[in-house]
């Protein structure tokens, strides 16, 4: 094997395997009675060149690894634990009342539809308004407030559309 | 309450009193881990800023979803996709291309300047530079996760193939990649070996 046919081995080799053939210490154990005895390992052994050449990729793979292990977040510990707590708590007391939202939602929207199909004459304004719209047979254009979104479902019922709003911005 | 002396092995405790809303357990807890997690957003997006956002949310999911780790798979390994989907939403959610910025870059090399470092005393830090660069910036998100895991962190290749959700036999194809891309820039810089017969 020459410096080219090494130099291209080089580059997938497994590094601790590297490591334990040139008789560095290796974080995890490989042996150096574990290194294949092959033309490449041969070729390591003997060739100063490449051996440098070696030692010196394994020298910039620890210093990369070491400037990555170096880097951390600059917000700071306290903060951002205790913002970590807050959102938390934000997010579920939002996922409640989105909950309970919906379900108010669907209850009405179902109440309603019930009604006028069963021609009771129970309609709430905001059916009415709706109704008046679809019947002009316009789709409206419904903008929500900020942070919130609005849903709108048509129904069967070609004369009953529902808007639904609710809060966030439908993450 | 007991408090845990070390996070890494009283790790169940830790999360035990998390859970139970001690905040002061959860401080605890991210102290562990923040750190590391943000080394995994950081590899995982190639950006500063994006990791600091990452890892913030995944804080936060964390503390939401504690509740739900129910110790079957370890912690880490868990809270590894945690930092992963909380990373990539971020990227999602900012529409960014994968970069480096170079004040990322710039910051580095001026703390390794001002501050002697025992990891980069004696290494220029141009040289520091063109490292992360090269990592940050030419890799795939997931030859760089794969690497960072197998080679950088000294994870086992089954572990890791675990928590990237592949094969081992992908993972050892991103791993193979990924060292063939640094290795071949790091002996293009190498005096003389290309000239080698």
């Amino acid at each position: 094997m020459n410096c080219r046919e090494f130099q291209e081995r080089l580059l997938e080799v497994d590094p601790l395997v590297l490591a334990a053939a040139l008789g560095q210490r290796a974080d995890r154990a490989v042996r150096r009675a574990d290194v294949p005895q092959d033309a490449f390992h041969d070729h390591l052994r003997t060739c100063s060149f490449c051996r440098e050449a070696t030692e010196r990729v394994l020298a910039d793979q620890e210093h990369l690894a070491a400037s990555l292990a170096a880097m951390g977040p600059a917000r700071p510990l306290e903060e951002a634990a205790s913002a970590a707590i807050r959102e938390s708590a934000r997010r579920r007391s939002r996922l409640r009342w989105t909950s309970w939202t919906a379900a108010a939602a669907a209850v009405t929207g179902v109440m309603a539809l019930r009604a006028m199909d069963l021609g009771e004459g129970f309609a709430p304004e905001t059916i009415e308004v709706a109704a008046a719209t679809a019947g002009a047979q316009l789709m409206p254009e419904v903008e929500a407030m900020l942070d919130e979104s609005v849903l709108v479902l048509e129904t069967d019922n070609e004369n009953v559309v529902v808007f639904w709003f609710y809060q966030g911005r439908g993450e | 309450m007991k408090e845990p002396r070390n996070p890494e092995t009283d790790l169940p405790v830790l999360i035990r009193q998390a859970r139970g809303g001690d905040p002061a357990a959860f401080e605890r807890l991210a102290g562990a881990y923040r750190d590391r997690m943000y080394r995994w957003a950081l590899v995982r997006t190639g950006d500063e800023d994006d990791a600091e956002d990452a890892t913030q949310e995944a804080l936060v999911r964390l503390h939401r979803g504690l509740g739900k780790f129910d110790g079957r798979s370890r912690f880490e390994t868990w809270l590894y996709a945690v930092v992963r989907s909380a990373a990539a939403d971020v990227r999602r959610s900012k529409g960014k291309t994968l970069r480096l910025r170079e004040r990322f870059v710039a910051r580095r090399a001026g703390e390794a300047a001002a501050e002697p470092h025992p990891v980069v005393d004696g290494l220029e830090s141009q040289r520091i530079e063109s490292l992360v660069r090269v990592f940050l910036d030419s890799l795939p998100a997931r030859q760089r996760e794969a690497m960072d895991l197998v080679d950088l962190q000294g994870v086992e290749q089954v572990e890791a193939a675990t928590r990237l959700g592949v094969s081992p036999a992908t993972l050892r194809t991103h791993l193979f990649r990924a060292r063939r891309t640094i290795r071949a820039r790091l002996l293009a810089v190498e005096p003389g070996i290309k000239e080698m017969g």
